[in-house]
């Protein structure tokens, strides 16, 4: 008996259409588990399995296809050989990887899938496949789920809205003053244990990547104070790298919970309109440290005395030096105990020095790891709903009809229907993604200058005078204050699979963005693009160069808002006369 | 525990002790049904019981055929390893076995449903929910069975999949939620200090400080009650949100006293009236047994002690959850601790009245003594406590051709009952040649109900498209309903969320949801 009986019984000779479709699900979590067997069973002809993750304890309470042997395996490949036993037909690849790393899958890599599937749980990731879709036009299926929400998003490039079209929430961020001086809540102190403290103890990288921005500070002086403390910190970590006795507890402890909070306490200015810290709730903290080991407390996580909460600080602490020593790379992971023991430990201390409610590991666990609720059900039905909608793409022959028939879903709060469908709706014209015109230039970044590209740019797409290029992280290579960079070879600012960004210098085109491929001995060929005019901004007549200069570092922001800003009177026309559509022709 | 960290975040320990202890039984083993059970298992059921009594040897007959190749057309029927079994189920139940240890089992029963319906009470009392997926064979007997269960108050899911749609009802006689988690539960009570918030309040002076070190000691709730009852006695009227805002704004010496922010912020929240009550609430009380006997739950108990409460503080009981506030935290744990005292206190008022009403009934205090963390679950949650009357299932068909002219996303459902009409009438699933006979069942169907005026639209398009389908189960329809249905069974298992009242049909073309009640 066939798996695709059904298929084939309902869908008549469309049914060729699922068994020839090659797709990728990007992310083998709680959705992707389910989509792994909801596209299986709709005899997809391959599918191709991507993420970076490997399993964790916690993630078995959804993610159906792994066991308790298969911890700490990798997600995609698990997968894979979980679903062998069922006879099906779709030939399955898995690959264990960041879908943001371009080694392993450059754009070519997209560009052999009709559909790809995301079933992914950030949104960096999010924003990055919803680009390559873009480059590649490719439709999108996006899911998500938190507890007992969750959305299905179909997005068809250049027709629908894409997933930056409507502006995401992005994760709360504190003012870093508040985390390295004036902590008042709980969650002040668990960021300061996890970001700070714990990435300066342990990380790897260099410890230069956190230049403080004396700008973030209210005054010079906690600047100041807060620079000390980094560089103290580096020198600590020498001694955990160095030394190894149980001195490592109390050096660390008496630096940042002792001499850094005096430093703090000097700085008046500071406790004017709040209260001061103080040592008085951790003032026997010696007594603590009088006999320490490697074993937790059997009550460590309850963290409601001194002692709990001390002698955790000094085990994870002491656990982690001795990982530390082994050249183990240790990132902070909410399912890693020593990590997650040491942030609690830390984060209560510093809680009880500004008087601030110190919290169990249940809670720091969700503070600190970003705990998303999660459960099977969710998951199972907007899977559901992911592949299901899919199932147009199959059966409609070109994307018109296809957007036509697909529906956005999303959890309903109301109880008398258990989702909400829509229709998809038409791309927001000021979409930081989609409304930038893109192509794919391919050029061999080692023979070709800067100047070259310049030159063929304004020759191919007419621009009057000259251009502006810059990178997707703003930073410009050339405009006519750069001439310099001009006799310099491409290889010198970007390499293969980044993006660059085009902007007319008469502010007569409309920004591009091209996706660069690097190709030996190959000419510049450039993409054919429709450049629309550039949309009018109506305050732009009153505001200077500068702000012209913000207005590009918001641009290639792709979290924040767009600031292409058209005003409400100007938008009917603008859709008139740029249907949303840009086709893109390379 | 850590196996479920992600989903106790959002029932609780509790919620999860309740899942964990419960026992599921499911009637007739269907694609939906089996997705049902995964997303159960998953979360950790505590046992699972199949009655189905299908050979895994094909029979001639086309509904134990159609039946077999639909679960051949779905993840769990394994085909190709070792074993083998006397009977699909225990192949079914073998695969899902493996999905988590912690639950105990996964039974299959093979003798008919009937020799079960006839022990009764006695052996449908060992679960806590039961799920039936129509079958012809089956059908004729689950009148029975949802009497039984209607008088256990054990709810009886229906759920059903073909082609691109799917529906699912269930069957319970009352439901009592205690944490609806409709909100949360934060209750300042700006509005109407009591006694001594009034006290600590008054000993406060905001109007002569000098130091902007001295607000910080008082969270936003202070300072809004302060400012309140100040101008309530200056004036002798309530002030406006706007009006507060003024007074919090002379306050300000630095501009950056983060409290008083936060008060400025949150002052609308004085507009609230904490005396009256939520339609939830009325309902609940309207509901309350008029006599109080040895059978009434303990939840009626503590709702008679809690309307009491009202009737005499014209007040619910106060959560005493109080939410993170920028304040000195000496303030903070003071202001918390005075809360939670009243908290306590409101508490032992419902323990006492409810000990009172035991006692008169000659029952046991040790109801009330056992209960401690029910009791405070209950006055905690008690602004947001629902009850819901179900319908028995019985009756439902009668209901639906009442309702379908007012409610068009019946329809299915109708298009639902006429199929399961047919396949009893013909022992089989009707095809494409059957358009005709279709109609022509549910034209008489229809005459039978003499309130009806019109033959309902749409009804043709989903039968038409019903006999395509050959009693086909398209798996991802089943996986959607079956998400549903199991999120719907932990709603109701853990006796939280507030779940569908009574019906609910998923048409998988329009990718739309309905649900009524039956």
């Amino acid at each position: 008996m066939a798996v695709d009986s059904y298929i084939k019984k309902m869908f008549g000779e469309k049914s060729s259409q699922f068994a020839d479709a090659k797709v990728l699900l990007v992310g083998a979590g709680g959705i992707g588990c389910e989509l792994l067997k909801d596209l299986i069973m709709m005899n997809i002809g391959e599918i191709h399995v991507l993420d970076l993750d490997t399993i964790d304890l916690s993630n078995l309470n959804r993610q159906f296809l792994f066991r308790h042997k298969d911890i700490k395996q990798s997600k995609s490949k698990t997968a894979i050989a979980a679903v062998e036993f069922f006879n099906y037909k779709s030939k399955l690849y898995a690959y264990h990887g960041s879908v943001l790393d371009t080694n392993l899958f450059p754009l070519s890599f997209f560009k052999q899938f009709n559909i790809i599937y995301n079933a992914l749980d950030n949104l960096e990731a999010r924003f990055y496949m919803n680009r390559m879709c873009l480059y590649l036009n490719i439709p999108l299926y996006e899911s998500g789920t938190t507890g007992l929400k969750g959305q299905v998003q179909p997005i068809y490039p250049y027709l629908t809205e894409c997933f930056s079209c409507v502006p995401k929430e992005t994760p709360k961020t504190f003012p870093v003053c508040t985390i390295r001086s004036t902590p008042s809540k709980p969650v002040h102190c668990i960021t300061w244990a996890k970001d700070f403290l714990f990435s300066q103890l342990f990380s790897n990288e260099d410890t230069n990547t956190q230049e403080i921005d004396a700008s973030e500070f209210t005054n010079e002086e906690e600047a100041e104070a807060s620079k000390k403390e980094v560089n103290e910190l580096a020198d600590l970590k020498k001694i955990i790298a160095n030394e190894g006795d149980n001195e490592i507890v109390i050096k660390i402890f008496e630096k940042i919970f002792i001499a850094d909070i005096e430093r703090l306490l000097k700085i008046e200015e500071l406790w004017k309109s709040r209260e001061k810290p103080s040592f008085e709730q951790i003032k026997d903290y010696d007594h603590f440290f009088k006999d320490i080991n490697k074993e937790y407390l059997t009550t460590c996580k309850d963290q409601s005395t001194l002692e709990e909460i001390l002698k955790t600080f000094a085990s994870s602490l002491l656990r982690l030096t001795d990982r530390f020593k082994n050249n183990e790379n240790i990132e902070f992971d909410k399912d890693d105990e020593d990590t997650l023991f040491f942030v609690m430990s830390a984060s209560n201390i510093r809680s009880l020095i500004f008087n601030i409610p110190t919290k169990n590991e249940f809670d720091v666990k969700q503070i600190a790891g970003n705990i998303i609720p999660a459960v099977a059900t969710t998951n199972a039905i907007m899977a559901g709903f992911s592949a299901l909608s899919s199932v147009n793409y199959f059966l409609e022959n070109d994307n018109i009809n296809r957007v036509v028939k697909s529906k956005m879903v999303f959890d309903s709060s109301s109880t008398d229907k258990v989702v909400n469908s829509s229709k998809l709706i038409k791309p927001n014209p000021s979409c930081s993604a989609c409304s930038i015109v893109k192509g794919i230039i391919t050029i061999d970044l080692s023979s070709t200058t800067l100047g070259q590209l310049r030159d063929k740019l304004i020759e191919k797409y007419n621009y009057g005078d000259d251009v502006e290029i810059m990178t997707l992280d703003s930073r410009l290579l050339y405009d006519f204050d750069l001439e310099d960079n001009l006799e310099e070879k491409l290889t010198n600012f970007i390499n293969d699979q980044t993006v660059l960004l085009i902007n007319d210098s008469d502010e007569k085109f409309d920004l591009i963005e091209l996706y660069v491929l690097n190709s030996q001995n190959s000419e510049i060929i450039l993409p054919e693009l429709n450049i629309p005019l550039k949309k009018i901004k109506p305050s732009e007549n009153e505001n200077d160069e500068n702000d012209d200069d913000d207005k590009l570092l918001v641009d290639n922001e792709e979290n924040n808002d767009i600031k292409v800003t058209v005003s409400l009177d100007d938008d009917d026309d603008l859709v008139e006369e740029q249907p949303p559509m840009k086709k893109r022709k390379f | 525990m850590d196996r479920y960290d992600r989903q106790v975040r959002l029932w609780n320990t509790n919620g999860q002790n309740a899942l964990s202890n419960s026992s599921v039984c499911f009637i007739n083993i269907s694609s939906a049904a089996t997705e049902t059970i995964k997303n159960i298992i998953l979360p950790g059921i505590n046992s699972i019981t199949i009655i189905d009594s299908q050979s895994t040897i094909p029979s001639n007959d086309s509904l134990e055929l159609l039946k077999l190749n639909n679960l051949k057309s779905n993840y769990f029927y394994g085909i190709n390893n070792s074993h083998s079994f006397e009977y699909i189920a225990q192949n079914i139940a073998y695969n899902l076995s493996n999905l988590n240890p912690d639950v105990k089992s996964i039974n299959v029963l093979t003798d008919p449903l009937q020799s079960f319906i006839s022990q009764g009470d006695n052996f449908w009392k060992q679960f806590d929910c039961v799920v039936y997926s129509f079958d012809a064979q089956t059908d004729p007997y689950i009148d029975l069975l949802s009497e039984i269960l209607w008088h256990l108050n054990i709810p009886l899911v229906k759920l059903s999949s073909i082609g691109f749609y799917s529906y699912y009802t269930v069957q319970f006689n009352q439901l009592n939620i205690i944490e609806t988690h409709q909100n949360d539960l934060v209750d300042l009570r700006l509005d109407s200090p009591w006694d001594e918030l009034i006290s600590y309040i008054n000993n406060i002076d905001i109007s002569h400080v000098s130091n902007p070190n001295e607000y910080f000691k008082y969270p936003y709730n202070v300072i809004l009650i302060k400012l309140y009852q100040d101008n309530k006695q200056k004036f002798g009227k309530k002030l406006t949100t706007k009006q507060i805002r003024q007074e919090i704004d002379k306050l300000f010496l630095t501009c950056d006293e983060s409290n008083l922010l936060e008060a400025y912020n949150k002052a609308y929240l004085l507009m609230k009236n904490s005396s009256e009550l939520s339609e939830n609430i009325k309902e609940l009380f309207n509901n309350i047994p008029n006599e109080l006997t040895c059978d009434t739950s303990l939840f009626w108990i503590l709702v008679s002690s809690l309307k009491k409460f009202y009737d005499k503080y014209n007040q619910l009981p106060l959560s005493g959850v109080l939410p993170d506030m920028e304040s000195d935290s000496e303030k903070y744990k003071e202001l918390k601790e005075i809360y939670r005292r009243k908290f306590i206190s409101d508490k032992e008022f419902i323990y006492f009245e409810s000990m009172q009403l035991l006692n008169s009934l000659n029952r046991s205090p040790s109801e009330l003594k056992d209960n401690d963390h029910l009791i405070t679950l209950f006055v905690k949650n008690c602004k947001y406590l629902k009850i819901i009357n179900g319908s028995k299932h019985k009756n439902l068909s009668e209901t639906v051709l009442k309702q379908v002219p007012n409610n068009n996303n019946m329809v299915l459902y109708l298009a639902f009952q006429i199929l399961e009409k047919f396949i009893k009438l013909e022992q089989r699933y009707p095809n494409q040649n059957d358009k005709s006979n279709l109609r022509t069942l549910a034209v008489s169907y229809l005459c039978g109900e003499k309130t009806l005026p019109s033959f309902p639209d749409g009804l043709d398009k989903f039968l038409d498209e019903i006999s395509r389908y050959s009693g086909i189960e398209i798996h991802n329809i089943s996986a959607v309903i079956g998400g549903i249905t199991g999120q719907e069974i932990i709603k109701l298992l853990t006796n939280q969320y507030i779940p569908v009242n009574n019906s609910l049909v998923f048409d998988g073309i329009s990718g739309k949801t309905h649900s009524f009640k039956l």
